[in-house]
């Protein structure tokens, strides 16, 4: 159910706005049909909330295309006109050089950066913001953009991770875990990947793939002898799309 | 770091510790040139250090009589380098290959000179797993966690090290990561803070003075060793993993997890189970309290606590709200 202002919302004025088949509409149908109750300040919010999902799902399918390649946080490489690499194989912004700019050049300069799945996914949500906020509020938002998994996540993103799930929503960040990992493969330890809400994620090294076929792909890289399979955890991370809508807006 | 342990220092470690790597290598390629027999001593000497085979590998190579540990050692850094040259994400490697004790001399005497460079730290990590994930070693947490921080000071990639610490599941030896907070590196405590921020703390006053922390995480560890479980939860998934997790159910019948890997508990009485039923579908906080009475009751008087458990869930709550300050 989805409440705005504290008042039950009638969906079908919003799902009006959206294409039939697009996943604007998909998430609106999650959302009104859940016992979950989801409260939305306004309209608007409920709008930018579903706008950057279907952004997110944009930059993860244009990573994708894309030449980045994949590679441990020890041979990560980056585009050093933009990024210095870090000793711990992160890519921090280089004194002077826009945020904005240097986002975008991991999608245009692909091929001069590898990294691991976690740091891809953050990639994909500054990319996302990039093309949803002006240059200018983009780069006020994220001015020290440090890329190194989840750990230096600028907090201006929100980023949570939300535990025992209800509904998924296409756009959010799934974790598939695979305990049983052959110990000399940490990479393959589990794959995080963008759910595009039409049964496919998008997991960097792996690509797009169902569910079934990441799972199958994480078995191989399990130890000898292994008893347990990979699995898809009941877990979201997400941005904090209220806090990033009220600062959209409120710069508009 | 030249580092030392209780043994004597080889000859070879001698060199290194005195004139350097390149001091080291020099002295070496000059002894195979030599006196390759001597050279075949020095580097088959008992008490070598594994950084010192590890810098002279190209030399080494040009010797034939090599002891076990080395050409077992010597096998695993060659497998683990053409993993690397082949794409990592389809590559594979025999690590059964590797006995215990060759994997634990690399770790034992190999940790000292941790951050010598990557493809060094990386065979040191993949060491460390092994010896967790395969051979269920927890006498190296120690050494574990002193990598992990000293890494973190020189700002280099640990991840892996600290995930391999916490899958040993032992939440005991969270103790030794907690004494970080008393130490006179900010850093460390920083640190520290970081890796043990799975334990839930609501008292603002508590979280802002490390050393009332110290005793809260240490209270915390005595209280709920026996229930707490390994989720499964990385730093690959968040930022703050929930690494640990006290199992409310286990604390609340009193049933100790023995393989601290499962949460679930089995083979329950049927009375147990009926409980159980009525006890998840209490709100969190009256699970906490009603828990935490539970084992606190548990310890002071068997004998309430069996009376006590037999009672209803309403009951049962009753009773513990109003004992609660009365047993403690």
């Amino acid at each position: 159910m989805i409440k705005i202002s504290g008042s039950i919302s009638d969906t079908n004025t919003i799902i009006e706005k959206y294409p039939k088949n697009s996943i604007q509409r998909k998430i609106i149908e999650i959302l009104s049909s859940s016992s979950e109750v989801y409260n939305y300040d306004s309209l608007e919010q409920l709008k930018f909330e579903l706008d950057l999902r279907k952004k997110i799902i944009d930059s993860a399918r244009e990573l994708k295309k894309s030449k980045f390649s994949f590679k441990t946080f020890r041979k990560s490489k980056c585009n050093e006109e933009y990024w210095q690499r870090t000793d711990e194989g992160g890519f921090l912004l280089k004194k002077g050089v826009k945020p904005f700019d240097a986002v975008n050049d991991i999608y245009i300069n692909s091929s001069k950066y590898a990294t691991e799945c976690a740091t891809a996914i953050v990639i994909v949500y500054y990319k996302a913001l990039a093309d949803m906020f002006t240059e200018e509020l983009f780069n006020s938002l994220f001015p020290n953009i440090y890329l190194m998994d989840w750990q230096h996540l600028d907090s201006n993103m929100g980023i949570n991770l939300y535990r025992k799930v209800v509904d998924f929503l296409p756009g959010d960040c799934r974790y598939f875990k695979n305990p049983d990992v052959d110990p000399t493969k940490p990479e393959w330890q589990g794959e995080n990947a963008i759910d595009f809400g039409d049964g496919s994620y998008y997991g960097h090294g792996i690509g797009i793939r169902t569910a079934d076929e990441i799972i199958k792909d994480l078995n191989k890289h399990r130890k000898k002898e292994a008893n347990t399979s990979a699995f898809l955890m009941d877990t979201a991370n997400r941005p904090d799309f209220r806090y990033l809508a009220n600062r959209y807006y409120s710069a508009s | 770091m030249n580092g030392s342990n209780q043994s004597p220092i080889s000859s070879l470690d001698k060199v290194r510790f005195t004139s350097g790597i390149d001091g080291l290598k020099g002295f070496f390629r000059d002894l195979v040139k030599h006196d390759s027999e001597k050279a075949e001593n020095l580097i088959n000497d008992n008490n070598l250090h594994f950084c010192s085979l590890f810098v002279l590998q190209p030399e080494i190579k040009k010797l034939t009589n090599l002891n076990s540990r080395n050409k077992n050692v010597l096998n695993f850094m060659n497998g683990l380098q053409t993993r690397d040259d082949l794409d990592e994400k389809d590559s594979s490697f025999d690590y059964e290959q590797m006995n215990y004790s060759d994997l634990k001399w690399i770790i034992s005497t190999g940790h000292f000179d941790d951050g010598l460079n990557n493809e060094y730290d990386e065979i040191l990590d993949t060491t460390a797993l092994l010896l967790i994930k395969v051979h269920k070693d927890k006498s190296i947490l120690e050494i574990l966690v002193e990598m992990v921080f000293n890494r973190h000071r020189k700002g280099l990639y640990f991840y892996d090290l600290a995930g391999a610490f916490f899958e040993a599941n032992d939440p005991i030896n969270i103790l030794i990561i907690a004494n970080r907070l008393r130490s006179n590196n900010l850093n460390d405590v920083e640190l520290a803070r970081k890796l043990l921020s799975f334990i839930p703390c609501k008292d603002e006053r508590i979280k802002n003075d490390r050393f009332m922390l110290y005793q809260y995480y240490y209270n915390w560890v005595q209280e709920n060793y026996p229930f707490v479980y390994f989720t499964g939860e990385s730093f690959q998934q968040t930022k703050n993993p929930i690494v640990y997790d006290v199992s409310l159910q286990a604390k609340y019948l009193c049933k100790f997890l023995s393989d601290k890997s499962d949460s679930t508990l089995r083979g329950l009485t049927e009375d147990k189970n009926i409980l159980l039923e009525r006890f998840d579908k209490l709100g969190e906080d009256v699970q906490i309290m009603l828990s935490n009475f539970s084992y606190l009751l548990y310890r002071k008087n068997i004998y309430w606590w069996n009376a006590w458990i037999h009672y209803p869930v309403l009951e049962q709550i009753k009773i513990a709200r109003t004992m609660i300050g009365g047993i403690s």
